[in-house]
């Protein structure tokens, strides 16, 4: 690193900082500080949910496993992006007309207050866990790309600033800056990959090396391996989950100006990082031909591409990349950071408070617990440092535990059947888990760990109609109606927004047809991986491209 | 440069200038949406004032039951 890289690096840096000043003069109220206001256009909205999923760990992380498993973990963002349509289609836009900030607001209109603390504590707590976990990540792959051996001086780097300007400008800050760290993001990509193919002599021949030396490695659809068609399904159920209840993407949707310009802005999100998961996968594969020799963890690879090519290309450029991958990492914490300060604040303290707190008090408290959980966030990142596997399993481990359990009464029951009632939700979230902590006293901790989703997700689904068939049913009449009301509105909503869940045109049905037939040929094609038939490829890849079809046709018509 | 490469690089500017053109014009749209919007946080932006309501003389303490 030159003092140019440094001086790009500290440039992008204050401009972040002025930006979010200068965007803090529109927070007026609480929900221009939990939701933009709900003004968010289609593309901006696209834009910081965007920026909101993609952070370092894609280009570092999924680079480093492209490197040593190949280039079949691009279906990692694949999924991710069929399931932004579902959710888009399905979910989001009928969460986003019942006017909720969070999705444990939403269980509080579905079920009681209770489980809407509850899950809003927990999910707050874990937020800022996994946010010291993306700090650490930041901090660790600064140091071997600069060779600057000082991780708290990167710590400060990374979060200083994303704290400071989620401090004062709220969604509205986040939602902006995003979209500038988004371009940013993608312009450091567009330099590294064409650097990488050259090195390597183009896409053609690296595929072609890969047929002859490693076939596996230019699959897309593997038979075996570690990340084989097992883990494509796998991660395709934890993405549906991921789109349809993470606190972090949801929020930004929430934001938007009506329910069809959030699932705008949820189709747009998916239509552009499908191809921009090239951009960080290929990188990996070209490293898998540059450097044979193992590095000590996959984490490496990508890293030591920027450190060793860049600067002989031309001055300033390892510092333009590395401002691309912070804006990448500040944008995800800036996000998670908003989030939690609603969780805590909407969910947690407003609940527990006797009275309806004044709009000068909720932004109060709102900035205190964004500038509390920034610094949770940098205490957990510091002790990191010290023992990062365990943390790292611990945190998989919860995910695993709870997180389908609440997408099971959350989306499942929640939107699905109305005879689960609030004991049957509480005992399907806590019950799921757990079923889902049984299985580590039963099998060896890595099976465990892989299966955890689906046991707990399974456990949630059993358990949650059974209590609540051995407990009193009390309809909630207004709620209910609410609910019902916000999936298939008579007309046009109270903001004129005429979206429902079952589209009313010809033209929406064919999308949603083509989304149907999409998802199933792409199912079928992943599954044929396993006799392993030569049309998983084109049938997973064509699936998911008419799943994207059916998704623009289905919100761009009525 | 080869085929694939240049395909997904222009894919990639081709984003970028989408998402450079058509935000700026929805940002310029919101600007002119919340400016004159009143801050609800800070009285001496403005805050809705509620005329007072005429006193009931049945019950004067205007307590509700």
């Amino acid at each position: 690193m030159t003092g140019l890289d440094y001086g790009i690096v500290i440039s992008f840096l204050t401009l972040m900082a002025l930006g979010g000043f200068w965007i803090s003069r529109l927070i007026k109220d609480s929900d221009d500080f939990f939701v933009a206001g709900r003004e968010l256009t289609p593309f901006i909205l696209a834009a910081t949910i965007t920026a909101t999923n993609v952070s370092m760990f894609h280009f570092v992380g999924m680079g480093g496993t492209a490197y040593s498993s190949g280039v079949s973990i691009i279906w990692q963002n694949w999924t991710g992006c069929m399931a932004l349509i579902l959710s888009g289609c399905f979910v989001l836009p009928f969460m986003r007309r019942l006017r909720i900030r969070s999705v444990p607001e939403f269980l509080e209109l579905r079920y009681n207050r209770g489980l809407r603390t509850l899950v809003g504590a927990f999910w707050g707590i874990r937020l800022c866990f996994y946010l010291g976990l993306l700090l650490n990540l930041a901090g660790t792959t600064a140091i071997i790309i600069t060779g600057w051996d000082n991780y708290a001086a990167w710590l400060l780097i990374f979060s200083l600033i994303a704290i400071i300007y989620s401090v004062v400008g709220g969604a509205w800050a986040v939602a902006i800056m995003d979209s500038w760290q988004f371009l940013l993001m993608i312009a450091g990509a567009l330099i590294v990959l064409p650097i990488a193919m050259h090195l390597c002599g183009g896409l053609p021949k690296l595929i072609e090396f890969f047929k002859t030396s490693d076939p596996q490695h230019v699959q897309l659809v593997p038979q075996s391996g570690d990340k084989s068609w097992i883990f494509i399904f796998s991660i395709l159920l934890l993405s549906i989950k991921w789109s349809m209840i993470d606190q972090a993407i949801l929020q930004r949707a929430f934001g938007a100006k009506s329910p069809r310009v959030g699932a705008k802005g949820m189709i747009l999100s998916a239509l552009i990082t499908m191809p921009l998961a090239f951009f960080w996968v290929l990188p990996g594969l070209a490293v898998a031909k540059l450097h044979p020799g193992k590095f000590p963890t996959d984490n490496d690879a990508i890293p030591w591409l920027l450190r060793t090519q860049l600067p002989l290309v031309a001055k300033g450029l390892l510092g333009f990349v590395l401002a691309g991958l912070v804006a990448a990492q500040i944008s995800p914490i800036t996000s998670d950071v908003n989030s939690v300060a609603t969780l805590f604040t909407s969910d947690v303290y407003r609940t527990l408070k006797r009275r309806e707190p004044t709009q000068r008090e909720l932004l109060f408290v709102v900035r205190i617990t964004s500038l509390l959980s920034g610094l949770l966030m940098l205490f957990v990142a510091w002790f990191l440092q010290y023992g990062k596997t365990g943390a790292v399993n611990v945190n998989l481990m919860i995910v695993g535990l709870l997180d389908m359990p609440l997408f099971v009464i959350t989306v499942i029951y929640g939107l699905g059947w109305k005879r689960v009632n609030w004991q049957g939700a509480l005992a399907g979230f806590i019950g799921g888990g757990l079923v889902g902590l049984a299985g580590y006293a039963i099998w060896p901790v890595g099976f465990a760990r892989n299966c955890a989703p689906i046991v707990s997700g399974f456990g949630a689904l059993v358990i949650a109609p059974i209590a609540s068939l051995m407990t009193q049913h009390r309809e909630r009449v207004a709620e209910a109606e609410a609910i019902r009301a916000a999936m298939n509105p008579s007309g046009a909503d109270a903001e004129g927004d005429d979206f429902h869940f079952v589209p009313q045109s010809p033209i929406g049905k064919l999308g949603l047809l083509f989304i149907a037939i999409g998802f199933l040929a792409f199912l079928i094609g992943v599954l044929s991986a396993h006799w392993g038939q030569a049309i998983a490829a084109p049938f997973a890849v064509g699936g998911m491209l008419a799943t994207f079809l059916g998704g623009i046709i289905r919100v761009y018509s009525v | 440069m080869d085929w694939m490469t240049l395909a997904i690089e222009i894919t990639g500017i081709a984003i970028i200038c989408v998402w450079i053109v058509i935000p700026v014009h929805e940002f310029r749209g919101i600007m002119a949406r919340v400016r004159h919007k009143p801050n609800l946080a800070d009285p001496a932006g403005g805050f809705e004032v509620k005329p007072a309501e005429p006193i009931d003389p049945s019950n004067p303490s205007g307590e509700r039951h």
